[in-house]
């Protein structure tokens, strides 16, 4: 059974350095000659592959390099980040990369939340045309992805609360559906993979999301009452499934409520297939590294299919 | 006029109707407490029983709650000459080291509709902001949100806070958010934990009506 995660950021407290060395950072390039801009990202890549061969992990995440910020063509890629995944590429020949691909309305946050709620009830037909620029800046943006050698594009928007989505499901079908299915239809088109991710409750809009098509469901989010047993007895033959282990009681739970979580993952996951090992969310910084450690324990133990 | 009609415009969000009927309301010189109680928040009691009960979203209450603002943007003068007083006051934010505020935004909005004076501090908000807010604005209730595990933390902070000033007895202290539950609020102490913004609010009346 595979394993990854849609970010790993405890690469420091593991492995001694982050995966994002700070002369990379985007205030730092200026700075840097092009020859040691080269070699920074190539040292990266060859980074970004030693810890994820050290982890077991069958998809490699990127990590964003470059200054994304000051693009003028939001579909474009800075000049870092195509140079470090193609180091990464050659570096991992045989793995898939996965990298950011979603263009769909998440749960706008501040006071964008009350404008975009506003303009549900004032402006809904604005807000489809928004849409739809927004998905097929992503599309145009994934074509790149591809012709870079990214495999997987992960949907990061996020949709739901604890409590249920943010959208009704009316809105979402009107609002989002149309716009990921069209996004993931391309992506299948042009030969990506495709896993959608949403912190939350996902289950008043399961469906919805499964009949977009994506390859994979990500996140199954435990604090939010999701139940991968539950989820897969629904969905699981239609659609792949990761996630569904307990961030929270990886950061504040204690080790047997770790392992319980992880072995109830594995156990309801693995029947059949279709199931990809990870955490509910990412391993964030602040949690303790050797928790991750645990669950990767529990995972060795029970990945081998009879 | 029947005040049911200023409740159902508010529930379907129509703002502009809400304020006509709330004028029209004023002009016959049906007291500004009856419009607000019988017209607004009883609008805004069931959009909140509504989203609780996963019939209406987000959305929909945000909109509904914009009407509600253009009818209490009239009767506010009015309710301050009768000197009809708010049911009680909060301070509410979300936690330092945090900077996420939707489900906050969610509660202040949730709280204003049941008639109580929500004073929001924001979002990344420290532990003696909240106290000190609490003393000067005469608060009966500190809310606190976290979406983080690494700043859920800094609620129990808050307590100890409220405790060293002395405001303990005084002031209850609610808190929230996705990785907060009912064991965390025993283990630090805080009066309540609700699931939801429409029970926070419920809540808050509760310890309103009891102080």
């Amino acid at each position: 059974m595979p394993t990854f995660e849609l970010e790993f950021q405890l690469a420091e407290e593991f492995f001694g350095k982050p995966l994002l060395p700070e002369a990379l950072c985007p205030e730092n390039l200026p700075a840097l000659s092009p020859a040691e801009k080269d070699r920074l990202l190539h040292e990266m890549a060859e980074y970004t592959v030693w810890v994820y061969d050290q982890l077991d992990y069958s998809i490699l995440p990127l990590h964003s390099v470059g200054d994304f910020g000051r693009l003028e063509d939001r579909a474009d890629f800075p000049e870092e980040f195509k140079v470090f995944v193609k180091y990464v590429r050659q570096a991992a020949s045989d793995k898939p990369l996965a990298y950011h691909g979603d263009g769909t309305f998440s749960i706008p946050d501040g006071n964008g939340m009350y404008d975009f709620a506003y303009r549900t009830a004032d402006d809904p037909e604005g807000l489809c045309e928004e849409a739809d620029r927004m998905a097929r800046n992503a599309i145009e943006r994934n074509r790149r992805l591809r012709d870079m050698g990214v495999d997987v594009l992960l949907l990061c928007s996020d949709y739901c609360y604890n409590s249920g989505p943010f959208l009704s499901p009316g809105m979402f079908g009107r609002f989002i559906a149309p716009y990921l299915h069209r996004i993931i239809r391309e992506a299948r088109r042009n030969g990506q993979f495709t896993i959608k991710h949403t912190d939350g409750n996902i289950i008043p809009i399961l469906d919805q999301l499964v009949d977009c098509e994506p390859h994979a469901l990500h996140s199954l989010d435990p604090m939010a009452g999701v139940d991968i047993r539950e989820v897969k007895r629904r969905v699981g033959g239609c659609v792949a499934l990761c996630g569904n282990v307990h961030c929270a009681a990886l950061q504040t739970g204690t080790e047997q409520d770790v392992i319980d979580s992880a072995e109830y993952c594995l156990t309801y996951g693995k029947p059949g297939g279709g199931y990809i090992f990870c955490t509910s969310n990412v391993p964030f910084k602040g949690m303790p590294p050797e928790r991750y450690r645990l669950i990767l324990d529990v995972w060795k133990r029970m990945r081998d299919y009879d | 006029m029947d005040l049911k009609e200023i409740s159902v415009q508010l529930q379907a969000g129509k703002a502009k109707i809400v304020k006509t009927l709330v004028q029209q309301a004023i002009d016959e010189g049906i007291p500004a407490q009856e419009i607000l109680e019988k017209g607004l928040l009883d609008g805004m009691n069931e959009v909140g029983e509504k989203f609780k009960n996963n019939e209406i979203f987000v959305p929909e209450v945000l909109v509904a709650a914009r009407a509600m603002n253009q009818g209490v943007s009239l009767l506010k003068p009015l309710l301050q000459q009768a000197g009809v007083q708010a049911t009680g006051r909060v301070c509410i934010g979300t936690v330092q080291g945090d900077l996420h505020d939707i489900g906050k935004n969610l509660v202040k909005m949730m709280m204003e509709g049941k008639g109580l004076e929500v004073i929001d501090l924001g979002t990344d908000v420290s532990a003696d902001t909240f106290v000190k807010t609490a003393i000067e604005q005469h608060c009966d209730i500190i809310c606190c949100s976290a979406l983080l595990t690494t700043t859920m933390s800094v609620m129990g902070d808050v307590v100890k806070a409220a405790e060293a000033a002395g405001i303990r007895d005084k002031v209850k202290i609610m808190i929230g958010g996705a990785p907060v539950n009912e064991a965390f609020r025993a283990q630090i102490d805080a009066d309540a934990y609700t699931t939801d913004a429409a029970s926070a609010a419920d809540c808050a009346v509760n310890f309103c009506k009891a102080c």
